[in-house]
């Protein structure tokens, strides 16, 4: 019998074992922007990538001799799309394409920053750590939290009434070991070396609880200088830079209540104006030309070996008067892009950021910003840089302006007409292009946990976008502006770059 | 292998079956369930997705252009490829839906497959899309990782609620099998005691399960262990006191024999004394011979006997014939008197039963007495008036070899085994023997027969 058995059991598992599940076939598909690195490498295939280009241009982008005009009303009337444009090309007449990724502080770079700012002067390290407080401040902030807990306002600080007496006992148990004469901090000298921090966030909402960074944050009679970097592959955290020349009392602020970001908040009379960085007069009083601020700056960056950089055509100027009216100061926004191989990158402010729960990997566009005042730098915001990791093509076949325009003209009407009813609230848009230019935009790969991407060449329409609509409760017409990039095609495949998630 | 762990073995060896079984399928239908809804889910996901494509008319340069944009415009477009006549304008998936999926071209509906791809399963749901007379390739891809690490979980979970529910099984089996078994050790330890030797060990009965009847069906058996044993050794106490009887009986003649023979033999007697000794000898030889012929009879009436039925009178009248001399010498008349019955017999056992009892009569009678041998009902009564029997000794009268008063008994050539031998015959025919008597008044022995006939 058993004999018999053991021959069965056997034919039994080699049946079993044939009975496996069909392997996985080995169809792999390179995903949207290797599709589009294929795509060039193959069109650029005898393209030696190796060679470094010739010198960059003073100008990177020319003027092209043609115009691109275009007008749309739709049916409803709601939709008016004028466009009056010049067009700019890289003078190089190529359109490079690379790979990126988003870091560039370096230890070197901060020293080197470091070094530039202060100059032999003596900086502090900024520290968080704060002295703690003496028993008379306690007891001050006791009473003051105690009253507003009698009283019922505890809302004014933004707390809740177990809240501060939360808090009022945790101050009346630090009372009980405060000192009673307040303790000086002995502050640190930097030598302009970036220090590992450790942050976490005991807030059980914040999505990043535990952050890992370097920072160089110092303090000195040439002003503040913040420089951070993630360590490792910590995704929360993306470079950024910032020096202020003036005490923080000081700083320059933007308006909160502005449309744009690049209104100032000034505790003086001023006007604004638009100016080109060509524009080397005065012609507001002020001291110094746009074009000589401009160069200051390029100046500063070259000083830091950073020269794949220009200023951007148009410059914000706020010319600030005293009582008498005459001309206190002007500051200029001046703003940077990257060049990359002589094509600039565009000038993307209108990009909104993303936020945590649409995008989860954070990535914002490079933004390089200046503040110059009679005085000099004020001072300057450097976020998001990135850093060119390969070139794929020094020049990639792209579509012509007339290819472009037509995609442009036919998808801009298909986007902007579908705002026109919102929430069967009719919406009136006014779309006014007046630029179109053909530089570099960052596209990032999807699905990828990481800071990577493409430099690719774009037609980029800017212009500005007015959008009015009656509100329907207090039926007050709101209006609301959009001043920057209107569109952006992608000039290798002609798709609409989505600025906002950055694909 | 013990009862109770074959049992636990195959009670659990079951349990774990029918867990596993009803696991497997718990676990297949949830798992159907789970596709289904995430094919429900992706289905509307799909349609939505569908529904915000609206069919323009565009020139061939745009339509890509406008199909990207309208898929990336989607939720989760990360989901989502889009491919053209093969190629794909829109594929960050890592491979190629298409090639998994038949969509149906006659019906605009979206179909979906299971496939797995690179390790994990996924839902495709796919359809084509129509716009400016250009056919697109739209496909949404579901992840379903998800219910594949909820299953396993869900499994694992499963695995151990089922050993936990084996091993609950095991350990509840195992003390119902215990307390089950436990009159069962009580019943072999009870036997054990019986085999030993204590043959009034029992069980007490305290409910009626097989069990209790089992143990109720062991008390009766081992009472009728008990009995047999008792009767057994009864038996055996008989037959030992029978053989010290009969050693003892054999002995007085055997000894007188040897006495006697020695004496002709070694010595020189007168013909008196040689006479006498020669009678001696033939009185002992026929009185072992009258022994003997008792003894056969005795073994002969262990077995069962042909019982006959025959009428009273003959049997009385033989009897009486069988008795004349011995009574013609005592002087002593025999009256017989009979009804006209039948009883079942062996005519020959029973006319010997009765001729011992006339001669025990004929023994205890004094001359021109009589004796009364009366067949009535379902009686046959030999009555005499002789000396009696004491009460006392009434009881052991049926005894081998048990004589009242020995030495006058021996002198009239008495063995000792006439009464046992009736008793074995009235025994040996279904019959009762009773035994009344009065000292110096007589004694009348009744046989009482259960089945006499007209």
């Amino acid at each position: 019998m058993k004999q018999k058995i053991l021959p069965i059991i056997m034919v039994a598992v080699l049946l079993l074992t044939a009975c496996q599940p069909t392997p996985d076939r080995d169809i792999i598909v390179q995903k949207d922007t290797e599709r589009l690195v294929e795509t060039v490498e193959l069109k650029n295939a005898n393209e030696d990538v190796s060679i470094e280009p010739a010198d960059m241009p003073d100008n990177p982008l020319v003027k092209m001799d043609e115009r691109y005009t275009f007008d749309f009303v739709n049916d409803n009337g709601r939709l008016h799309i004028h466009a009056d444009a010049d067009v700019y090309v890289p003078e190089t007449g190529k359109a490079p394409m690379t790979r990126v990724k988003g870091e560039y502080f370096t230890d070197a770079f901060a020293k080197k920053m470091f070094d530039k700012i202060y100059q032999g002067t003596t900086a502090y390290i900024v520290s968080n750590e704060s002295r703690p407080a003496t028993k008379a401040e306690l007891a001050e902030l006791i009473a003051y939290y105690q009253e507003l807990v009698d009283t019922g306002r505890t809302e004014d600080k933004m707390m809740d009434e177990e809240e501060a007496i939360e808090c009022i006992n945790e101050w009346k148990e630090e009372y009980k070991t405060a000192p009673d004469e307040a303790e000086e901090i002995q502050p640190v000298v930097s030598d302009g070396t970036m220090q590992l921090m450790d942050s976490t966030d005991d807030d059980p909402a914040a999505v990043f609880k535990h952050v890992q960074y370097y920072e160089l944050r110092t303090s000195g009679e040439r002003g503040q200088l913040e420089i951070r970097r993630p360590a490792e592959t910590d995704l929360s955290f993306q470079d950024y830079l910032d020096y202020h020349r003036d005490p923080p009392d000081k700083w320059i602020g933007y308006s909160e209540s502005s449309n744009t970001p690049r209104e100032i908040d000034l505790d003086k009379p001023f006007d604004s104006h638009v100016c080109s960085k060509e524009d080397r007069t005065c012609a507001y009083g002020q001291s110094m030309s746009p074009y000589d601020a401009t160069e200051l700056c390029r100046s500063f960056l070259a000083e830091l070996d950073v020269t794949d950089v220009e200023p951007v055509s148009s410059i914000d100027a706020y010319v600030t008067k005293n009582a008498d009216g005459s001309v206190d100061d002007c500051i200029y926004f001046i703003d940077f892009v990257r060049t990359v191989y002589g094509m600039p990158v565009a000038y993307l402010t209108q990009c909104e950021s993303y936020m945590f729960e649409e995008v989860e990997i954070p990535w914002d566009y490079e933004t390089i910003r200046f503040l110059v005042d009679s005085k000099g730098i004020n001072s300057l915001n450097w976020h998001y840089p990135v850093q060119v990791t390969k070139l794929i093509s020094s020049d990639a076949a792209v579509l012509t302006l007339e290819q472009a325009a037509n995609i442009f003209e036919n998808m801009s009407v298909i986007i902007y007409d579908a705002q026109t009813d919102h929430n069967d609230r009719p919406v009136y848009i006014d779309v006014l292009i007046s630029r179109v230019e053909l530089s570099l935009v960052r596209v990032r790969e999807k699905n990828e946990q990481g800071r990577t991407g493409l430099y690719i060449p774009a037609w980029v329409f800017y212009g500005k976008k007015v959008s009015n609509y009656r509100e329907p409760v207090t039926q007050e017409m709101i209006d609301e502006q959009m001043t920057g990039v209107v569109l952006a095609v992608n000039a290798i495949d002609g798709s609409i770059i989505d600025l906002g998630h950055g694909y | 292998m013990r009862l109770k762990t074959r049992i636990l073995l195959c009670a659990c060896t079951l349990i774990a079956v029918a867990v596993t079984v009803c696991c497997t399928l718990i676990l297949g239908i949830v798992r159907e369930q789970m596709h289904s809804d995430a094919a429900e889910k992706a289905e509307e996901a799909f349609i939505e997705a569908r529904r915000t494509i609206s069919s323009v008319d565009l020139d061939a340069d745009v339509i890509d252009t406008y199909m990207i944009y309208k898929v990336h415009d989607v939720d989760s477009s990360d989901a989502f490829t889009l491919s053209r006549d093969g190629n794909y304008l829109i594929n960050n998936v890592g491979f190629s839906p298409d090639s998994y999926m038949n969509i149906n071209e006659d019906y605009r509906e979206s179909n979906q497959v299971f496939v797995r791809v690179f390790g994990k399963n996924v839902l495709l749901t796919g359809e084509y899309v129509y716009c400016s007379n250009q056919r697109f390739r739209l496909t949404m891809v579901t992840d379903l990782s998800g219910i594949d690490r909820d299953m396993r979980a869900l499994a694992w979970k499963c695995a151990g609620v089922g050993a936990a529910v084996t091993a609950l099984f095991f350990l509840l089996t195992y003390f119902l099998l215990s307390a089950s078994l436990r009159p069962v050790k009580k019943l072999q330890s009870v036997a054990r005691r019986i085999a030993g030797g204590d043959y009034h060990a029992r069980i007490a009965v305290k409910n009626r399960d097989e069990i209790g009847l089992l143990a109720e069906d062991f008390n009766t058996m081992a009472d009728a262990v008990e009995q047999s044993i008792a009767e057994l050794k009864e038996q055996n106490a008989r037959k030992q006191q029978f053989i010290n009887d009969l050693s003892h009986e054999m002995k007085t003649p055997v000894t007188s024999l040897l006495l006697n023979s020695e004496t002709l033999t070694t010595r020189t007697v007168s013909d008196e004394d040689r006479q006498r000794a020669l009678l001696r000898i033939n009185e002992q030889a026929k009185w072992i011979e009258r022994l003997s012929q008792k003894l056969m009879q005795l073994v002969m009436l262990q077995g069962s006997i042909e019982l006959v039925s025959s009428p009273v009178r003959p049997l009385l009248d033989a009897a009486k014939e069988t008795v004349a001399d011995s009574l013609a010498r005592a002087q002593i008349s025999l009256i017989v008197s009979c009804e006209d019955r039948s009883i079942q017999m062996d005519f020959d056992l029973l006319r010997s039963a009765l001729v011992n009892l006339i001669e025990n009569a004929i023994k205890a009678s004094d001359p021109q007495s009589t004796i009364e041998l009366i067949g009535a009902d379902n009686q046959i009564i030999v009555c005499d008036h002789g000396r009696g029997i004491p009460k006392e000794e009434i009881e052991r009268i049926t005894e081998p070899f048990y004589m009242v008063d020995r030495s006058r008994s021996k002198k009239l050539g008495g063995s000792g085994l006439g009464l046992a031998l009736v008793k074995q015959i009235v025994d040996a025919h279904h019959a009762e023997l009773r035994i009344e008597s009065e000292v110096g008044v007589g004694t009348s022995i009744f046989i009482r027969f259960s089945d006499a006939k007209r």
